[in-house]
């Protein structure tokens, strides 16, 4: 639901660095999104195109990058992704587990928060 | 000729909320206030617990704080302001959630010398909160079982990032056709067993007790 105030947010983020740059134009531009976030990429698309109308990035490739869950867990050490939960009742899509696979333990997620900027592919003069 | 160049820079929309929601998390800290962001469904009961654990704590000597966040409106911050709460209303305007830089603004406007405990009441919204953190210590999500047995199942993500569920309104189970032990169980299930939800009744003040102790606000803690 709030697509469009995280792209806007980007997009002048994106926007006032290309300023100290002697940019005339954007090909791409390359997020990173984790997947415990609660964006949606066609949502996210579909903001970028409207936002950046009549912007230097107008017209520009948009690309996302799903960023997988990373926990570690406060009990036995453990590192890496999580299981999930993927029967039907549980709807689209599988859903993580936020405890460690190994122990059952707390974990903290260390990986897959992100909405991030990866990459500008840029034109200059 | 036009050149194609690589411009890198380092810019996270949901980590600049996060910097500001650490920020929240120590002022809060250094003034020794527990706190707590209520996040839940329209209806659930948010600002019927944020009240009636306000009474029960202020009786213990605790001095109750609350930031109401809404749409529009000033409703819930009557209710609190009604129920001996020093309350701070927060308009969102058209954001379907509180984010840190709102709250950091509200907190400007307490004495958090003169509290002990801030609830945080959020927009009421089981999908777009999860994604900003606002620095308290405590996240609860709040249901109820008027919304049917397919809450957790429906809304994961929420009850993922939260540290503690709570079902309210359990006194009408029965009355709506609502089992609160499927809930549980799905509960259960999403959160391998780590995670136990609280069940209450704010109204009647059945499982409040339970509700604070869940929040660190116990007798004990």
């Amino acid at each position: 639901m709030h697509e469009v105030s995280v792209v806007s947010e980007l997009v002048s983020a994106i926007i006032s660095e290309l300023e100290a740059h002697e940019v005339v134009g954007v090909d791409e531009v390359t997020l990173v999104v984790g997947e415990l976030t609660n964006l949606g990429f066609e949502q996210m698309e579909f903001a970028y195109e409207i936002v950046t109308r009549d912007t230097i990035l107008e017209g520009s490739k948009l690309t996302i990058v799903a960023e997988p869950i990373k926990v570690e867990c406060l009990v036995c050490e453990y590192e890496g992704p999580v299981r999930s939960i993927v029967d039907d009742d549980f709807g689209h899509g599988s859903i993580p587990i936020l405890s460690c696979p190994e122990c059952g333990g707390r974990v903290l997620v260390v990986e897959g928060k992100t909405c991030r900027v990866g990459n500008i592919r840029a034109v200059t003069a | 000729m036009h050149m194609i160049t690589d411009v890198g820079m380092v810019y996270d929309v949901l980590q600049e909320n996060h910097k500001k929601a650490r920020e929240n998390y120590r002022a809060l800290m250094e003034h020794d206030v527990k706190s707590v962001d209520f996040m839940g469904s329209i209806g659930a009961g948010k600002t019927t617990i944020v009240c009636e654990l306000a009474k029960l704590l202020s009786k213990r000597g605790l001095r109750i704080g609350a930031i109401a966040g809404d749409v529009t409106g000033r409703d819930d911050f009557d209710r609190m302001v009604a129920a001996g709460v020093t309350a701070v209303n927060c308009n969102t305007g058209k954001e379907c959630h509180l984010d840190a830089v709102m709250v950091n603004k509200a907190l400007k406007e307490l004495d958090l010398d003169a509290i002990d405990v801030l609830f945080v009441e959020n927009v009421g919204n089981l999908v777009c909160p999860a994604d900003f953190p606002l620095g308290t210590d405590y996240r609860a999500v709040v249901i109820s079982v008027t919304e049917g047995d397919d809450m957790v199942r429906k809304h994961p993500d929420i009850f993922l990032h939260s540290d503690v569920a709570v079902l309210n309104k359990v006194g009408i189970s029965d009355a709506v056709g609502v089992d609160p032990g499927i809930l549980v169980k799905d509960y259960e299930r999403l959160t391998g067993g780590v995670k136990k939800m609280v069940l209450c009744d704010a109204k009647s003040g059945n499982g409040l007790e339970e509700v604070a102790e869940a929040l660190g606000l116990g007798v004990v803690g």
